[in-house]
């Protein structure tokens, strides 16, 4: 089997720090544990809200919680970046299209 | 045989997870290592009715949650091991599900786990019992690793004290 990321570590956290299902859901203002088996199975995407809570409530940043989420949508968002590069060199080069291929350049190379 | 990887090994299979399995009379206990020494999860399951379809059906999750690249179970026809015919059958079971998704799986004896705690002191004997849960170090961690995992099992409360 593959052996890319998973894509979250809440259980991994939330065991580490002996906490159980409700008490996060306390912590991050959810309405009950159920959700927390959601966010955890990965079956249902934490909100922005409650993606910020858990950075609070675990002291650990985002791309080591939802790991495997974030290399996903960091890989989409360099290929966009790409793109969108390789057409904007095509058109007339300009200093404001300077700036944004450096832009693009370190969202690519990062 | 108990295989130890070098610790460059170790770090070429930076996210290998390795997924241990022990049956016990109620379920099973379980252990998930990312790496060589990340303890990603671990716990254990109990099962009310029809513990064999139960625990199958749970470790069958399991697996495709955690997807590992190695599954671990006892040897159940290795030197110390008194497992009944149920467990052996739950264990050749597990063996047949990670062989259907492809992932490896391999088997170690409980004198040889025994052996391998023993050096760093675990030698009451329902320590080990309980480290067979943790078969799964013996497999992945070379042996400075393994201190450093000990440790961090009896911090979480799978090894006592």
């Amino acid at each position: 089997m593959a052996s890319r990321k998973l894509p979250n570590y809440l259980r991994t956290h939330r065991k580490r720090s002996y906490l159980t299902q409700v008490e996060v859901a306390y912590l991050l203002g959810v309405r009950n544990g159920a959700n927390i088996s959601r966010y955890e199975l990965h079956r249902r995407p934490p909100s922005l809200e409650t993606a910020i809570a858990y950075t609070v409530v675990f002291g650990e940043p985002i791309q080591e919680l939802l790991a495997g989420s974030y290399d996903e949508i960091a890989l989409v968002t360099k290929e966009r970046a790409r793109r969108l590069s390789s057409k904007l060199r095509q058109s007339s080069a300009n200093l404001r299209d300077a700036r944004k291929l450096e832009t693009l350049d370190r969202i690519i190379l990062s | 045989m108990i295989v130890v990887s070098s610790s460059s090994e170790s770090q070429s299979h930076a996210l290998r997870r390795t997924l241990s399995i022990d049956p016990t009379s109620r379920g099973f206990g379980y252990v998930v290592l990312e790496g060589s020494d990340r303890l990603i999860d671990w716990g254990v399951v109990h099962i009310r009715r029809d513990k064999e379809t139960g625990c199958l059906r749970r470790i069958e999750r399991m697996i495709d949650f955690h997807k590992p690249s190695l599954v671990v179970t006892e040897d159940t026809t290795g030197t110390g091991s008194r497992r009944c015919k149920r467990v052996a059958q739950l264990i050749e079971g597990i063996g047949q599900i990670s062989r259907q998704r492809g992932v490896l799986t391999t088997q170690e004896s409980l004198a040889a786990v025994r052996r391998f705690f023993s050096q760093f002191g675990l030698a009451d004997k329902k320590i080990q019992c309980i480290a067979m849960r943790c078969t799964v170090i013996v497999h992945v961690i070379g042996s400075q690793a393994s201190q450093a995992a000990c440790a961090r099992l009896e911090r979480v409360g799978i090894l006592p004290v």
